[in-house]
């Protein structure tokens, strides 16, 4: 079992968006697939119609490992199962630091669930705090969606050297460019530089900006299925090619 | 958990009613018709059936299912199913299911021709929560018409939605929907009449305490020569290893039956088929030490350093070759005259009235007794055998007392329903340590005599034959350490079963007899 964190302490870089669609891509060559929504915000949960948790209270998902198989539900396709998001994730931090070895909770909240799945992916929000290590050492590979920007580059720097500061081992991180406008030479400049700098850490295909994806918001559904032969479908099967290069290699 | 619920339709017009039932608490999403052939597969002796299993394929994928219902627990993308589990591709599947099928074949058994229109019912934020799926399905069987079962309608849950589906199957029951047969493999099955019990190589003899000794020997000879008669097809047509196996071990019981259930038959009648049944189960000795070997091919690569694995390959390729000589010679006897004559002769011989007057001394005295008498004594004297040896002893020393637990064994399952069930159990298990550990020994013993005599018959002028000759030695040296260690464990394992414990079970077994 592997577990791939989407992950970036930058908001709206394409997170939800590329967990919901490799974890898509994931089940449909049967392999046994869960998708986490470790967002408050439910996004992923959202694409999937599948309503977040009001009730149970992070105390007790976070207590009882029994819990998470409990919670898991099937998405409308086969060997895509989602976690929904648990409203009371939004004190998540919080209440982590409260549990002793609070940084492997997350690690051992999943254990029971390796058996049963072949992929596990973790949408997870965006921030830097116990949360973010929590997923770090859950996490086999954690993905990191780079708009290629100079403020985004400074992000990236600052998770880089977090990583190294809690010494994780640097290849955990795999970067791809998300929402890349090609017609903007800031973009092509940045993406120049960081392909230097990131080398074999960062997969070659790069997620243009496309309008068509927003419409994922409307259609409630991967993009993938709704629209197989797009230009956004392809996109992300090459980057879940990509992915699977760099797990095997 | 997910339950998959079946229900049968006796009619096709109920199907809109139960579409308008459903749609007064959701709404429904038709999906196109699915059409779809599953073969399904078992080996010989049921070994799936009796694990509650289904093997399946499609075309596409071959899968594993549950019998109780229609869902999937295992699949992979393979086209054509292989006769062995080991030319399946690496996956969970087949991992799972080595275990169970090991050396069987997997034979075809008959094929569902399916035609599922899915449903999806949907709540307001148009997820699906569950599928129902009109099905109609057709047995297909070779050189028969198609088969129809009736229409049914499965309710397939989706995890997390266990309300949702109860409140369909509830809306459904409503409608006076009767449940129908767990799974349509379930309800194929009975419909062809397939007789799961058709085989298993345990025996199986029910006997009364008070029967006179002869009918009793009878029948459990009836039961043997049923299973020697069930494999011979497949020894023929070389379906898989276990055939001539389970045929060998008949004939093999056969023997000691008839030598170990003392005075019961007249003597003639005994050293006849004591002698003929000898001659039978002699020639198939070769090929079956050449399938032990093949079948532990894997098992001899292991034991070489990993740069020499490939080495032993001419060795497999020379066991290949006798193997098919061997096979043919098996052909050949089972069709003989001499092999049929002495199993016709046997038949008539066991559907004989017992002879008046009786033709042994132990023929018309009450088999439970018997049975304790014939334990006993083999019992003592392996006990007696065990006792001498010691570190010093003679291979053939073991190999003598292997033979004896052997019988031992023998008795105790041509006997087992004379006995309580759950102590004979724990002797049995109790043997059956000791018998592992002999029967390995003796195994070692022979592969290493064997391998020796391998070497002398490799010619040096063959390409790569020194290679050769060095891995088998590396291999003669695995085996005699692991011989070693073998022997050294039988001190204990001889302790253990003959522990006072162990004798005072014994003992009970064979005071008090099993009370009806
Ligand atoms: N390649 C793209 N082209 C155009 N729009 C995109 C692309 N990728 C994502 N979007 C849109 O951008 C918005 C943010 O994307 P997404 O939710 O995937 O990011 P996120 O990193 O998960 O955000 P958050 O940090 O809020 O969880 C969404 O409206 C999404 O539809
Ligand atoms: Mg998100």
């Amino acid at each position: 079992m592997k577990v791939l964190a989407c992950y970036h302490l930058k908001g709206g870089v394409g997170k939800t968006t590329a967990a919901v669609n490799l974890a898509y891509l994931a089940s449909t060559s049967g392999a046994k697939t869960l998708i986490c929504d470790l967002d408050p915000q439910g996004a992923s949960s959202y694409y999937f119609r599948v309503r977040p948790k009001f009730v149970s209270g992070a105390k007790g998902f976070l207590k009882k490992r029994k819990n998470m198989s409990k919670n898991i539900k099937g998405t409308d396709f086969d060997h895509l199962d989602i976690m929904p998001a648990d409203l009371s994730f939004r004190h998540l931090d919080i209440k982590l630091t409260r549990f002793k070895r609070s940084k492997q909770r997350l690690r051992k909240l999943l254990s029971p669930l390796r058996k049963e799945y072949d992929f596990i992916f973790l949408d997870c929000p965006p921030n830097l705090t116990v949360v973010a290590e929590n997923v770090f050492d859950a996490a086999d590979r954690v993905i990191v969606p780079v708009i290629p920007t100079t403020l985004s580059q400074r992000a990236l720097e600052q998770l880089l050297s977090f990583l190294k500061r809690k010494k994780y081992p640097a290849k955990k991180l795999l970067a791809f460019f998300s929402m890349v406008e090609k017609r903007k030479k800031l973009h092509l400049e940045c993406m120049r530089e960081l392909s230097a700098s990131l080398d074999a850490r960062l997969l070659p295909t790069a997620i243009p900006y496309l309008a068509s994806i927003e419409k994922m918001g409307t259609t409630r559904e991967p993009i993938v299925v709704t629209a197989p032969q797009s230009a956004a479908a392809n996109a992300y099967r090459n980057l879940w090619h990509d992915l699977q290069a760099a797990l095997s290699g | 958990m997910q339950i998959q619920k079946r229900f049968s339709v006796p009619e096709a017009t109920l199907l809109q009613h139960i579409l308008d039932v459903i749609k007064t608490q959701f709404s429904v999403q038709k999906e196109p018709l699915v059409r779809k052939i599953q073969h399904f597969y078992d080996t010989f002796d049921w070994r799936l059936f009796n694990k509650s299993l289904v093997l399946q394929t499609d075309g596409t994928d071959v899968s594993l299912g549950s019998y109780v219902d229609d869902l999937v627990l295992e699949t992979v993308p393979c086209k054509k199913l292989p006769k062995f589990v080991w030319d399946l591709p690496d996956s969970p599947l087949k991992k799972r299911l080595a275990p169970i099928v090991e050396m069987r074949a997997l034979l075809p058994l008959f094929a569902l021709r399916k035609r599922t229109t899915p449903n999806r019912i949907l709540n307001e934020d148009a997820k699906t929560v569950v599928y129902l799926d009109f099905e109609n399905i057709s047995i297909k069987q070779a050189g028969k018409s198609l088969l129809p079962l009736p229409l049914t309608v499965s309710l397939r849950p989706v995890r997390g939605y266990e309300t949702e589906a109860a409140r369909v199957a509830d809306l459904l029951e409503k409608t006076g929907l009767q449940q129908a047969t767990s799974s349509s493999f379930a309800a194929a099955l009975q419909e062809t009449g397939f007789d799961t019990q058709r085989y298993s190589s345990k025996l199986n003899v029910l006997l009364q305490p008070d029967q006179r000794s002869d009918e009793a020997a009878k029948q459990i000879f009836r039961f043997l020569l049923d299973i020697i008669r069930k494999n011979e097809q497949g020894v023929l047509q070389d379906t898989d290893t276990e055939f001539l196996h389970d045929f060998r071990v008949a004939i093999r019981r056969t023997r000691s039956g008839l030598s170990q259930i003392k005075d019961v038959f007249a003597e003639t009648v005994t050293e006849k088929f004591k002698k003929e049944f000898a001659t039978i189960g002699k020639a198939s000795n070769q090929l079956r030490d050449l399938d032990v070997y093949l079948l532990d091919a894997d098992r001899f690569r292991a034991r070489l350093p990993e740069h020499m694995s490939d080495d032993i390959s001419p060795l497999f390729v020379q066991l290949q070759k006798m193997r098919q000589s061997a096979l043919q010679d098996v052909r050949k006897f089972v069709q003989s005259d001499t092999y049929c004559n002495t199993l016709i002769d046997w038949q008539a011989f066991l559907n004989q009235p017992p002879a008046n007057p009786a033709a042994a001394a132990n023929a018309e005295r009450p088999i439970a007794t018997v049975a304790r008498e014939r334990i006993n004594r083999r019992y003592q004297s392996l006990l007696k055998k065990g006792r001498r040896i010691d570190a010093n002893s003679e291979d053939a020393q073991l190999h003598a007392l292997r033979i004896d637990g052997k019988k031992l064994r023998y008795l105790l399952e041509f006997f087992a329903s004379l006995f309580p069930a759950q102590q004979l159990g724990i002797l049995l298990k109790q043997l059956k340590k000791l018998q592992d550990n002999l029967g390995q020994f003796q195994d070692l013993c022979v592969q290493e005599m064997e391998l020796q005599q391998f070497i002398d018959s490799i010619s040096l002028r063959q390409r790569g034959a020194r290679k050769t000759i060095a891995a088998i030695g590396c291999l003669i040296g695995a085996i005699d350490r692991e011989k070693w260690q073998v022997r050294k464990q039988f001190d204990h394992i001889f302790k253990d079963f003959a522990s006072s414990k162990n004798k005072a079970l014994f003992a009970e077994l064979l005071s008090n007899q099993k009370e009806e």
